[in-house]
């Protein structure tokens, strides 16, 4: 059963081709071993799991097909990044930055990116980026006021 | 009586050789999600592909 977001073609596709799609039905009055396990408190809870089956990204709520393929490029940013394959996350990050730069995940995603780049390179300067972009483009972005320290870090 | 054949457009072109065969625009192709609903089957295959796996926790309300 394909509806909500996934009557979207593209998002169709995008999970076919970048995920193994799993559906877990919920039963409040008798939680499954698998609610119990994520802890699952509502629905639709989603979650990006590794192949090993931890959990590395979550969303609450259906979100708009651009909304969602946007957040599941990070999320598979973000297990790149968990597991140090940081090249690989830096690429899935940017492509959030350039494909989705209003998706909800754009601020997140330029947060990580710099954080990334400052990982790989050790320089602080891709962490002063990330509160300048960030400023600039998402100002008003709960991602902007965590970087707000960064602000200090001489350019 | 007047008989009525009806022949699907390839059975026509068929007949009718010199004909120009037009070509038909190809269905578009539907992409359908193929939804896992054990999670160590969806398990087996991340591990099998290398593709994490997308969970949907639902509930039919």
């Amino acid at each position: 059963m394909n509806t909500g977001p996934y009557s979207d073609e593209k998002v169709q596709k995008f999970i076919m081709e970048n995920f193994i799609p799993l559906k877990s039905q919920c039963f409040w009055d008798k939680p499954t071993e698998l609610m119990q396990k994520f802890e699952i408190k509502w629905t639709p809870t989603l979650i990006i799991h590794d192949p090993e089956g931890k959990e590395h990204h979550r969303m609450i709520g259906y979100l708009p097909a651009d909304d969602l393929i946007a957040q599941l490029i990070l999320a598979k940013g973000n297990i790149y990044f968990d597991t140090d394959r940081l090249p690989e996350a830096i690429a899935q990050f940017q492509t959030v930055i350039n494909q989705y730069p209003d998706a909800g995940a754009a601020p997140e995603a330029v947060y990580w990116l710099g954080v990334a780049r400052f990982k790989r390179t050790h320089d602080p300067k891709f962490l002063r980026e990330i509160y300048d972009r960030l400023a600039k483009r998402y100002p008003q972005s709960e991602w902007a006021r965590r970087a707000e320290a960064y602000s200090a870090i001489p350019l | 009586m007047m008989v009525t054949y009806l022949y699907s457009e390839e059975v026509l072109h068929e007949r009718l050789p010199m004909r120009p065969v037009k070509k038909r625009k190809e269905a578009k192709k539907m992409v359908e999600i193929n939804w896992e609903k054990d999670f160590k089957t969806a398990l087996e295959k991340a591990k099998k592909t290398g593709k994490p796996i997308y969970h949907d926790f639902w509930f039919d309300g």
